[in-house]
C-alpha cells in the first residue's frame, strides 16, 4: 500500500510539472502582454520599455522559465503582475470560496442523484423512470452559464429569495455566506447530479440482477435490507470514480459560474490570469488546481478498498 | 426593510409596484428596495454620516498608479484618491482651479507659473508643497517609470520651486495643450514617501483627493472611505463608497433591479427594460468615446486614398447606430463632440453608394478585394456593426472575413503592432484637440498610437502648428482643417459618438460622471 502511494506520488508530481511547463509555453505562445492590459490605450512605446523590464518581460523565456521553478522550489510563486500581492495569498484567499461552493454543489447533486437513481431503477420502465430519464437528459444538456442566468432572474430579481451574486464568507455570517451559495451550487450541480443519477440508476440495475441478490432475496430479506445493504454499496463503485473525474469538472464550471454570479473564487482568478496575461498568478492557480485534482483522484482510488474488499493496492 | 416584514407583505400579495405608489401616496420614505445580500435597504444606507454608495465598477482596476494605470477600471477609483493641478470645468470645459489656486503663462508661452492653494494635506496628514509637484512630474520624466505622460513634459526644460507655494515650468518650446494636460489624471501630484514605501503603494496608494482606499480585493470591491483632511470644506458627502466588481453585465442589472448596487453602467440593449423598474432611474450620459472602423494605410489596398474614401461612401451608419447602439449615441464626421470649442461642422460624408462603386473603379478595384476584419466580440457593439459593414461593403465586392480576437490580442497585435487590415474600436477624446488627435493621426507617432499607420504631410504640419501655438483663434482654423483631413483621407471611420448609459437607484443624486470618463463622486449624496 505504502509503495502504491509513494508511487502514486512521483506519478502526481510528474504530472503537475508536465501541466505546470505546457501552461507556461501556451501563455507565451498566445499574443498580448500583461502590459497591454496595465497601460491600455494611453501606452507609449517608452512606457512600455519601462514596464516590460520592471515585470522581467524583456528576459529570454527559458530564463523566466527556469527562475519561476526556483522560486516555487524555494516556496515563493512570485507576485501577480497585476496586483502586485503574493500568488500564494491571493490564492489561499480564493479556496474558501471556491471550495465550499464544489462541495455544496458535490452535495446537491448527491441529495438527488442517490435517491433519483435509486427509484429509477427500482421502478425500471414505469413513468418514474421515464421523468427521472428526461429530467436527467434536461440537466445534461442545460449548460451551466444560461440556468446561472435564469436562476439570477426567477429566484433574485423575480422573488427576491436569494442575492443576485456577491460573496460572504459563510465563517463570518454563517447564514448569509449559505444564501449566496445555494444559487451558484444549483447552477453548478445540476449536470453533475444528471450524469450521477444516470450513472448509478445503470449499476443499479446491473447489480439488482446479480446472483447474490437473488439469494440475499431467496434468503427472506427485506428489500429495504437488499437494496440499502447488499446492492447500493456495491452499485456506489463506479459512481464513486464518477465523482473523482467530476471534480475537475466542477472546477472548470466554477471557471464560468463564479464569473456570472461575482464570486470571487479560484475560477474567476484563472480566468482574469488568462485575460490579464498575469503569468505568476495563473501558473500559481494551475500548480493548485492539478493538485487538487490529483489528490481527489488519489482519494478516490482509495476508497475503492474500503468500498470493495477484493480491489487491494499491494 | 427585513426579511420577515419583506415575506409578510409578500403574503398578502401587494406587488412592488401597488407597495410603492401606496408608500408614495401616504408620503412614506420609500421602503421597497429589499437588498437580498444584507436583508437591509440601499436606502436605509443614507444615513447622517453620508452612508454608503455602492457602484459596478465593471472589472478590476488594473492597477492604482495614476502615472501608469490607463483602464477605465483604474480611473474610477483613481479620480477619487488623487488630485491634479489644475481641474476641468464640466461647464466651460475649461481648465480651472484645484491643487493651484492660480495660474500665469509668459507671452511667449514657454514659461508657466502655478501658485499652490495652501493648507492641503495628503490623506497621511503631510502638508502638500511645491516640492511634491517636482518630485512628481520628474517621476512622470524617469524613464525608469512606466508613466504613460511622459509626452507632456518632453520639452520641459526645468522645473523651479521658489518657495513651498510656487512652481514655475520652463518649456524650450510652447506646448499648447498643457494647462488641459494637467487636469488629467496621468499628471496627478503624489507623496514621494507613500510612492516609495513600494508593498503599500502598489494596493492602496494615497493621494490629496477626497476618498482613500480602505481596501482593495480582487474580484470582489475596492472599498473608499472619507478623507476627513480633505481641503474642499463640507466635501465628500459620502462617508463610503464601494466599487464591487461585477463583470457580467446581466448580473450588474440584476443587481441594480434588486437594489443590492446603487450604480452601474448599462448596456444599450438593457435600457428600455431597465427603465420601466421601480425605483431605478438610467441616465444617458455624452461620453467622450468615439466608436470606429479602421483600416491600416499602410498596406495595400487601404493605401490607396479612393479606396478609403469609397468605403468612407460605401456604408450607412444610420444601420449600425440602430442595431449596433439600438439608437443612442450621435452620428458625427469628426470625433470631437459637441459642446467642444475646436469641434468643426466638416460636410461631405453621406451614404452614397454610386459614388463608392465609381472610387473603387477608378482607384482600379472594381472587382474589388478581400480582406480581414479584427473585431473584439466582448466589446457589444462590434460584432453587430462588423456585420452591418461586411454587408453593405460587399456591394462593392470587398468580401470582408471577420475574425473574432480578445483584447489583450487585440492591443498587442492590432494597436501596439498594426497587424491588421480592417479593425474597429472606441477611442476616448480630449478636450486639447492636440491631445485627441496628434498621438492618432501624426507620422511621427508611427509604431505608437497611430495604429492605422496614417501618414500625411499636410496633416503633420498642422498638427506641429497647432501644438506650438498659443493663439486660440488661430489654433480653431488649424484644427478644423486638421478635421477636414481626418475626414476625408485618414484610416479612422468614426462610426458615431456613443452615449454611456448609467442604471442608478432613485435616492442617487448628483451622479457626476463628466464626458471624458471621470467619476467624481464628492458631490454625490443619497437621499
Amino acid at each position: 500500500m505504502l509503495a502504491y502511494l509513494i508511487r502514486r506520488l512521483i506519478f502526481a508530481l510528474v504530472v503537475i510539472v508536465g501541466v505546470a511547463t505546457i501552461s507556461f509555453a501556451l501563455l507565451h505562445l498566445i499574443p498580448g502582454s500583461p502590459v497591454d492590459a496595465i497601460l491600455g490605450t494611453e501606452s507609449t512605446p517608452e512606457a512600455r520599455v519601462a514596464l516590460e523590464h520592471q515585470l522581467g518581460l524583456d528576459r529570454p523565456v527559458l530564463v523566466q522559465y527556469v527562475s519561476w521553478w526556483g522560486n516555487v522550489l524555494r516556496g515563493d510563486l512570485g507576485s501577480s503582475v497585476m496586483t502586485k500581492q503574493p500568488v500564494g495569498k491571493l490564492i489561499s484567499e480564493r479556496l474558501p470560496v471556491t471550495l465550499p461552493l464544489a462541495l455544496f454543489s458535490m452535495l446537491i447533486a448527491l441529495l438527488i442523484a442517490v435517491p433519483a437513481g435509486i427509484v429509477s431503477a427500482l421502478r425500471r420502465n414505469t413513468w418514474i423512470d421515464g421523468l427521472v430519464s428526461v429530467i436527467a437528459f434536461a440537466g445534461l444538456s442545460i449548460p451551466g452559464f444560461w440556468l446561472g442566468t435564469l436562476l439570477i432572474l426567477g429566484f433574485s430579481v423575480h422573488w427576491q429569495i436569494f442575492p443576485p451574486g456577491g460573496y460572504v464568507s459563510i465563517l463570518d455570517d454563517p447564514i448569509s455566506g449559505l444564501r449566496h451559495l445555494v444559487l451558484p451550487a444549483i447552477a453548478l450541480g445540476t449536470t453533475f447530479a444528471a450524469v450521477l443519477t444516470r450513472m448509478i440508476r445503470s449499476s443499479m440495475l446491473e447489480v439488482l440482477g446479480a446472483d447474490y441478490i437473488r439469494t440475499a432475496r431467496a434468503k427472506g430479506q427485506t428489500e429495504q435490507r437488499v437494496v440499502v445493504g447488499h446492492a447500493l454499496r456495491n452499485a456506489l463503485i463506479p459512481a464513486v470514480t464518477i465523482i473523482g473525474v467530476q471534480v475537475g469538472i466542477l472546477l472548470s464550471g466554477a471557471l464560468i459560474i463564479e464569473q456570472i454570479f461575482s464570486l470571487p473564487g479560484i475560477g474567476r482568478l484563472t480566468v482574469q490570469a488568462v485575460l490579464d496575461r498575469d503569468i505568476p498568478l495563473l501558473q500559481g492557480c494551475i500548480i493548485v488546481i492539478a493538485l487538487i485534482f490529483v489528490i481527489v483522484n488519489l482519494v478516490t482510488d482509495l476508497i475503492y478498498v474500503y468500498l470493495d474488499p477484493r480491489i487491494s493496492y499491494q | 426593510m427585513s426579511t420577515p416584514e419583506l415575506n409578510k407583505l409578500r403574503t398578502i400579495e401587494l406587488d412592488r409596484r401597488k407597495l410603492l405608489l401606496g408608500a408614495l401616496a401616504s408620503g412614506a420614505v420609500l421602503p421597497i428596495a429589499y437588498n437580498s445580500a444584507t436583508g437591509a435597504s440601499v436606502y436605509a444606507q443614507a444615513s447622517e454620516d453620508g452612508g454608503t454608495l455602492i457602484f459596478n465598477n465593471g472589472t478590476n482596476p488594473s492597477g492604482l498608479d495614476p502615472h501608469i494605470a490607463g483602464a477605465v477600471a483604474s480611473w474610477y477609483v483613481m479620480d477619487q484618491v488623487f488630485d491634479r493641478l489644475l481641474r476641468l470645468d464640466p461647464e466651460t470645459s475649461e481648465p480651472g482651479p484645484s491643487l493651484a489656486e492660480s495660474y500665469e503663462v509668459s507671452e511667449d508661452g514657454l514659461t508657466y507659473t502655478f501658485n499652490l492653494r495652501s493648507g492641503v494635506t495628503f490623506s497621511n496628514g503631510r502638508e502638500l508643497t511645491s516640492d511634491d509637484v517636482k518630485w512628481s512630474f520628474e517621476r512622470i520624466m524617469d524613464p525608469e517609470v512606466p508613466a504613460v505622460a511622459k509626452g507632456y513634459f518632453s520639452a520641459l526644460d526645468s522645473i523651479e520651486t521658489p518657495d513651498a507655494s510656487t512652481v514655475i515650468l520652463n518649456y524650450t518650446e510652447p506646448f499648447a495643450p498643457l494647462l488641459l494636460a494637467l487636469c488629467r489624471l496621468e499628471t496627478s501630484i503624489l507623496p514621494q514617501e507613500a510612492v516609495e514605501d513600494t508593498a503599500t503603494w502598489e494596493v492602496a496608494p494615497i493621494g490629496s483627493g477626497p476618498f482613500i482606499i480602505e481596501s482593495n480585493v480582487k474580484d470582489q470591491s475596492v472599498v473608499l472611505v472619507r478623507n476627513e483632511n480633505y481641503w474642499e470644506e463640507g466635501l465628500p458627502y459620502l462617508a463610503r463608497v464601494e466599487h464591487r466588481i461585477i463583470p457580467q453585465a446581466e448580473t450588474a442589472v440584476a443587481n441594480i433591479r434588486t437594489g443590492d448596487i446603487h450604480g452601474t453602467e448599462v448596456a444599450a440593449k438593457d435600457i428600455e427594460s431597465l427603465a420601466d423598474n421601480e425605483g431605478v432611474n438610467v441616465e444617458l450620459l455624452t461620453s467622450s468615446l468615439w466608436p470606429h472602423l479602421s483600416v491600416n494605410t499602410s498596406v495595400a489596398p487601404f493605401d490607396n486614398l479612393q479606396v478609403r474614401q469609397a468605403i468612407r461612401c460605401g456604408f450607412n451608419r444610420d444601420d449600425i447606430m440602430q442595431a449596433a447602439f439600438y439608437g443612442t449615441g450621435m452620428i458625427s464626421n469628426t470625433m470631437l463632440p459637441e459642446g467642444n470649442p475646436y469641434r468643426a461642422e466638416v460636410d461631405g460624408w453621406a451614404y452614397d453608394p454610386d459614388r463608392a462603386k465609381q472610387l473603387m473603379a477608378d482607384a482600379g478595384y472594381a472587382d474589388g478585394f478581400s480582406v480581414t476584419m479584427r473585431i473584439v466580440p466582448a466589446v457589444a457593439w462590434e460584432p453587430a456593426a462588423a456585420q452591418i459593414i461586411q454587408a453593405y461593403l460587399s456591394e462593392l465586392n470587398i468580401n470582408i472575413e471577420i475574425e473574432q480576437i480578445e483584447s489583450t490580442t487585440w492591443f498587442s497585435e492590432v494597436f501596439t503592432n498594426s497587424e491588421f487590415e480592417m479593425s474597429m474600436t472606441a477611442h476616448s477624446s480630449k478636450v486639447d484637440p492636440d491631445l485627441s488627435m496628434l498621438d492618432i493621426l501624426h507620422s511621427g507617432e508611427l509604431g505608437t498610437k497611430n495604429y492605422t499607420r496614417f501618414s500625411d504631410p499636410e496633416m503633420d504640419e498642422l498638427l506641429d502648428q497647432g501644438r506650438g501655438s498659443t493663439n486660440p483663434d488661430e489654433r480653431m482654423e488649424t484644427y478644423a482643417k486638421a478635421q477636414e483631413i481626418f475626414v476625408d483621407r485618414s484610416g479612422y471611420f468614426v462610426l458615431n459618438l456613443q452615449e454611456q448609459a448609467w442604471g442608478l437607484r432613485d435616492n442617487v443624486q448628483d451622479f457626476t460622471m463628466l464626458p471624458w470618463s471621470e467619476l467624481r463622486w464628492k458631490e454625490t449624496q443619497l437621499s
